[in-house]
């Protein structure tokens, strides 16, 4: 094999090894995942984390009471318990409201929190398969939940059932609504389940793009 | 000048390796939405949106009630880098039940006045500023032990008298004339062209909407809504030109006989200098007598 070759191969491979964290920090842009109609990578990324709380978010990038959403939960759970490493979350915008990859981005910029990864659905199937799982009759986005350290997703297709969920939806449970501040109390008490050491974070290893 | 470093030819390849990455993981990281000519996920907004769809497959499960507008037509957003476009802005922004309750009772209200003392450094100076319908507005604050500043807008133009403490007479005109009496919602209710939606900014603490309306006098303003209350928290006031003459930035707000009253006003210079801080320790909200 040619140097040059060699060269290019390390190259690659450096930055590949990059941490995602490191890459959120440095870079104006937050990286996002982008995720095929399988959610192979998502489940993948999900059962990665057994042991930990889990939120997953399934929101539209260009939704503004969305964006609120995300910045509630910035201020309430994430500026507050910072990087806690037993705490991964997975934001997966979807294209409602015409939403498009390339709003992903300024959206994802709302949370900051390393081990957050945000990742772009583009056929919209998330919502379809969480609104299968709830069991309701309409399309599930603006909608947060949060897994506990036990949650596996086992089933091919379907996530798991959320141990906690919010909303901002008409049509959904009004005691449901999204309230940051009872959202931040819920991550708590799921924490109080983990021994408070911290552990190398596994945060979603994925093909990232930014 | 900067002048870019010669780069060894060794490390040539391993640079041209760090390029090729991202062109390679947008091929990997999407198996049945090949990446087309504009590779997204690179940063800056564009309105055209990332990559175009292939095969049907964008949105393909989602209900068309929830897409609204494949083309994004209905976005907004400005070109300042901390905007973020959202759909339906203004329909969100008026539909919204955050405000309406207050917005209804300002409508019975014919006056405000406020209170207080504006500080400007380590001075101090009582203040009283008396609102009225339409649109009226009037300033007075004590100077000295024989002084006084006054100001106001009235049917008969702005007038100012006396030396405005903190800010500038040209700053004081600027937050005359663009004075409102009714907040931007209930403006928008009346007129909603007259605004042009700008996106959202994430503010200390809060994420805001961003409406840009053209005011009286040539003067144009910015207005920053708290999304969660509907509260005016930060105004952008600038001339004509777009030059920024002054940021305004009410806080504090309490409910005052049924409506939202900022019990604190900042006054910053375009580049961020606190110019002066107002404090009102009482607000009266008048009606007409029915």
């Amino acid at each position: 094999m040619s140097k040059y070759l060699m060269s290019l191969i390390i190259g690659t491979a450096l930055l590949a090894l990059m941490p995602l964290g490191a890459l959120a920090a440095d870079a104006p842009q937050i990286p996002y995942v982008v995720l095929d109609k399988s959610l192979s990578q998502l489940r993948a990324d999900f059962n990665a984390n057994v042991g930990k709380v889990r939120m997953l978010y399934i929101v539209g990038p260009t939704c503004g009471i969305c964006l609120r959403g995300m910045s509630d939960l910035q201020e309430a759970v994430y500026s507050k318990k910072g990087d806690d490493p037993r705490m991964v979350t997975f934001v997966i915008h979807v294209p409602t409201l015409g939403a498009r990859e390339a709003n992903v981005g300024p959206a994802s910029r709302l949370i900051s929190n390393r081990h957050t990864t945000q990742y772009w659905e583009e056929t919209g199937i998330t919502g379809k398969l969480m609104q299968q799982v709830m069991g309701v009759d309409k399309y599930v986005w603006d909608f947060w939940t949060i897994y506990g350290p036990k949650a596996v997703w086992s089933d091919e297709r379907l996530p798991p059932l959320p141990d906690f969920w919010q909303h901002q939806l008409n049509g959904l449970p009004a005691e449901k609504k999204l309230d940051a501040n009872v959202f931040a109390a819920k991550v708590d008490e799921f924490l109080a389940q983990i021994p408070a050491a911290p552990s190398p974070g596994t945060t979603a290893a994925a093909t990232v793009k930014f | 000048m900067f002048k870019s470093p010669r780069i060894s030819k060794s490390l040539n390849p391993v640079l041209a390796g760090l390029v090729l990455l991202p062109l390679t993981q947008v091929a990997l990281s999407s198996a049945d939405t090949p990446a087309a000519d504009n590779p997204a996920g690179t940063g800056s907004y564009d309105p055209a949106g990332g990559r175009a769809p292939v095969d049907g497959a964008y949105a393909s499960e989602v209900p068309p009630e929830a897409i609204d507008s494949q083309d994004q037509t209905t976005l907004a957003a400005d070109k300042d880098e901390q905007s973020i476009p959202v759909a339906e802005e203004i329909d969100f922004v008026r539909d919204n039940s955050f405000r309406k309750t207050f917005e209804e009772s300002l409508k019975t209200v014919a006056k405000i006045d406020y209170y207080g003392t504006r500080y400007v450094d380590c001075e101090q100076y009582p203040l009283e500023i008396h609102t009225a319908r339409p649109n009226q507005v009037s300033v007075l604050m004590k100077t000295g032990d024989s002084s006084r500043f006054e100001a106001s807008k009235s049917n008969q133009g702005i007038r100012v008298r006396g030396t405005p403490q903190g800010l500038g007479v040209a700053e004081q005109r600027a937050l005359l004339a663009t004075f409102d009496f009714d907040t931007p919602i209930i403006e928008l209710e009346k007129n909603s062209h007259a605004f042009k939606p700008l996106g959202m900014e994430k503010l200390p603490g809060m994420l805001t909407w961003k409406l840009e309306s053209a005011r009286s006098g040539g003067y144009r303003q910015i207005l920053y809504v708290d999304s969660h209350h509907g509260d005016i928290v930060k105004v952008s006031i600038m001339s004509a030109q777009g030059a920024h003459i002054l940021e305004v930035a009410p806080h504090d707000y309490r409910e005052v006989d049924g409506i939202r009253v900022p019990f604190a006003i900042d006054y910053r210079s375009p580049d961020g200098t606190v110019l002066a801080n107002d404090r009102f320790e009482r607000v009266a909200v008048n009606r007409p007598r029915s």
